[in-house]
């Protein structure tokens, strides 16, 4: 067999010159240079003649390629965390846009991007993307970005599905993975020519969720779902494999290290004064109903009296007068005020993360009486706000204070110092708190702070969880997800309870130990490997 | 052409094309639609059938479009992927899909003969393992056969006009244009498979490997699956079998002095 070439369209056409009517020469010329313009060239992204100011990384163009001329717009972005995907996703769209192939577009974001999303299509782009206001419908727009949680509600979701759209995106697609959802059949049913489903999460280490993302991006394509498994499980091993590498794009971390700035982590200890002290020791003897409550205050008193005291006003069972009064005596809290020096000491613009809003309050009044500009940031903030604050830290406050909650996918990378007030208890939200400002544009090294108080569950976290797990060193992702497969849904809680349980700091270690080295067995480059062998 | 060469092509496409500017500044430009303009550009065909039904005139839009931010009005907003953009584009390229065209002669005194050339430009569409698009660009001499590659490149900085130039006459095509386009496929056709063995091979052998992996996906045992499995098939041909495609991008008859075409020929 050879290669079979279509000639019948440009005898059509000289058929056709004879009674047609006949262009000037700078027409023709113009038409000739528009229509090299509008053709795909694999060797080359148009679109980025029309965006000066970007400048891929190597793996952000090989990925734009790889979708767009091997993959035929329709992939699944697997990046890590901070390796620019949305990036990867405005040029696909750009270029596909100029090329006079995509027209209508839906953006599917969490809630939370929405913003970030309309401003980078427009700011980065030139795409005037816009999100979706409730008095217009859907068809109204050409481009239009929402959160799925309203997409899929009604009427919107048969509105939407009625829609033909030339390109989809959903944002976060790991929320698909499930194909019982209401988010999973919803995204489903849309119609699009062209489809992009951007997640950080691997989906390579569970043959469900592979199956299902890619029931999206190339329906049909891997088969009856348990003909599937069965076949995976026998032996067509590699063929599976070298189809998702059809469909999906993944570039890690580690892959690209060494164009990475640094970063610079460094510990700083503090010790409470002897009035903590006596406090924190009174924590562990209170008499409350459930143990893990002992935990929490002890968490909530390293990071601020406000946080503790709130708490147990809250908590019915505990009436601990005694307790409260001395925790509202105590004049200061001795991190807070090294923390404060520490931030002095920094002759640059800083972000704080802390677990708590009252830490947040406290810290920020603090900083106010030192005569240092701080803003807050978290969930509860509403978008303008939170905008706003931005723009005051980008632009006139030294301090950013941020909670976790709201900070997910923020770029930050004008910064280069975090420091970590508190520590999560889940190393992925800390890999999250750093890819703020360790993230693809950052050009400068980056310098990390945790402030830990000696001789307190702040420092048995640090030990037993953070130096086993070479967090300080960078990489480390989707622990949840490698968890999730051995049925463990949250590290936090798994976290929690060890420590709660254990009695003494040796088996805490031992448990410890052992929920490590499920993660390192499981650890990159993980190959498909069924989940009920 | 970029963002900011945008106002510029807007100002010289509405005034090419004899619509009144209204509002000139740098990045917002407002014009006065003509009938023609009106008509491919607004979307109101209701309007104009009315309009002629009634027998009367018809009254063009004014339209605003703003390409730079911050600008003294707001206006539509033109960019590059842009539906506005691109319906321009495609006016374009349907105006300028053929031609006729004569060079521009120094030469006013002396009877001076104009040979005839077949200009095509064609997009070679390659579909299989990669996407890909060529814009090839041919002229053959209508008198002898020869065949010139790169024919617009050779020419883009050359005058023509849609008139004959005075004194000058045009000797008659011995071949014609229909002939001429069969040995310009058959010649290219020829060219891209020999260039285009890696891509063929490439391409069906993913092919088989996915028509492969369907085949022991699928359990024929019902019709729903037969369907399930013939419109799988159908989709992976489409996607993956090796295709070219030749499609007609614009070309036209072009008659040029003897010293070009021989300037032409001899390369």
């Amino acid at each position: 067999m050879e290669l079979n070439i279509q000639t019948n369209h440009v005898n059509n056409a000289v058929d056709e010159m004879k009674d047609s009517p006949s262009g000037d020469w700078d027409t023709f010329k113009k038409a000739y240079q528009l229509n090299q313009l509008s053709m795909t060239n694999r060797n080359e992204i148009t679109s980025l003649k029309y965006l000066p100011n970007l400048e891929l990384m190597p793996h952000q163009q090989e990925a734009v390629e790889k979708v767009l001329f091997h993959m035929h717009g329709r992939a699944i972005l697997a990046d890590e965390v901070g390796l620019g995907k949305t990036i990867e996703a405005g040029v696909i769209l750009k270029e596909l846009m100029t090329k006079g192939l995509v027209q209508k577009v839906l953006i599917l974001v969490p809630s939370s991007l929405i913003q970030q999303w309309v401003g980078e299509m427009n700011q980065t782009f030139f795409i005037p993307a816009r999100a979706k206001h409730r008095s217009y419908p859907w068809e109204a727009y050409d481009i239009v970005i929402s959160s799925i949680d309203l997409a899929k509600k009604e009427p919107h979701a048969s509105q939407i599905i009625e829609q033909e759209y030339d390109l989809l995106i959903v944002d976060e697609a790991h929320r698909l993975k499930n194909a019982n959802t209401k988010n999973y059949q919803f995204v489903k049913q849309i119609k699009s020519t062209y489809c992009l489903l951007l997640t950080a999460t691997p989906i390579q280490n569970k043959i469900d969720e592979i199956y299902h993302l890619m029931q999206i991006v190339r329906p049909g394509l891997l088969g009856d779902k348990k003909i599937f498994k069965e076949q995976v499980k026998e032996s067509n091993y590699d063929a599976v494999q070298t189809l998702i590498k059809q469909s999906m794009v993944r570039t890690k971390k580690s892959d690209v290290l060494d164009e990475w700035a640094t970063r610079d982590i460094s510990t700083i200890k503090v010790d409470f004064n002897e009035e903590e002290k006596e406090v924190y020791h009174d924590l562990e003897g209170i008499n409350t109903s459930h143990s893990l409550t002992n935990l929490t205050l002890k968490r909530e008193f390293c990071s601020s009296r406000e946080a503790c005291y709130l708490s147990m006003q809250k908590q019915e069972n505990i009436n601990n007068e005694e307790l409260m009064n001395k925790i509202e005596q105590l004049p200061h809290h001795s991190k807070a005020l090294r923390t404060i020096e520490l931030i002095q000491e920094l002759d640059e613009k800083v972000i704080i993360f802390t677990e708590y809003k009252s830490t947040q309050l406290y810290l920020q009044w603090l900083c106010q009486q030192n005569g240092i500009s701080a803003v807050p940031y978290n969930g509860d903030f509403r978008k303008s706000k939170k905008q706003w604050m931005l723009q005051l830290f980008k632009n006139n406050a030294k301090v950013l204070i941020a909670t976790d909650a709201g900070a997910e996918g923020l770029n930050l990378q004008f910064c280069r110092t975090m420091i970590h007030y508190d520590l999560p208890w889940n190393p992925m939200k800390l890999e999250q708190r750093i890819g703020r400002i360790h993230r693809f544009g950052q050009k400068e090294d980056v310098n990390i702070y945790y402030v830990v108080l000696k001789n307190t569950i702040d420092e048995k976290i640090l030990h037993l969880l953070y130096d086993k797990l070479s967090v300080f060193k960078g990489v480390i992702g989707e622990i949840d997800q490698i968890l999730s497969n051995f049925g463990i849904d949250n590290f936090e809680d798994e976290v929690s309870e060890i420590l709660d349980e254990s009695r003494s700091e040796r088996e805490a270690a031992i448990k410890i130990d052992n929920l490590v080295s499920i993660i390192q067995s499981n650890q990159p480059e993980e190959e498909l490997r069924d989940e009920s062998s | 052409m970029n963002q900011a060469e945008i106002h510029g092509f807007l100002y010289d496409f509405f005034t090419k094309r004899q619509a009144d500017i209204l509002h000139n500044e740098d990045g917002l430009l407002k014009v006065k639609l003509t009938k023609e303009l009106d008509q491919k550009l607004m979307n109101r065909p209701f309007y104009w059938q009315y309009i002629q039904a009634m027998g009367k005139e018809g009254e063009p839009l004014s339209v605003t479009f703003q390409s730079k931010e911050n600008t003294s009005e707001e206006g539509e907003w033109v960019h590059f992927g842009s539906p506005r953009l691109q319906q321009i584009f495609d006016i374009i390229k349907e105006e300028g899909k053929y031609t006729t065209l004569y060079e521009q002669l120094e030469e006013k005194t002396n009877r001076t003969p104009l040979y005839p050339w077949f200009v095509c430009n064609l997009q070679v569409k390659y579909r299989g393992w990669y996407v890909h698009d060529e814009l090839v660009s041919l002229g053959i001499l209508l008198t002898n056969g020869t065949m010139r590659f790169n024919w617009m490149e050779e020419n883009m900085h050359e005058e023509y006009s849609e008139t004959i130039p005075d004194y000058a006459y045009t000797i008659p095509l011995i071949i014609s244009p229909q002939r001429a386009m069969e040995q310009i496929t058959y010649e290219l056709s020829k060219r891209i498979k020999e260039d285009s063995q890696n891509f063929y091979d490439q391409s069906v052998a993913l092919y088989e490997k996915e028509i492969q992996m369907l085949d022991d996906l699928t359990d024929l045992n019902d019709e729903e699956s037969q369907n399930f499995y013939e419109q799988n098939k159908e989709q992976i041909y489409e996607r993956l079998y090796p295709k070219v495609e030749l499609n007609w991008v614009n070309g036209g008859i072009f008659y040029l002095s003897k010293d070009k075409t021989n300037q032409l020929t001899s390369i």
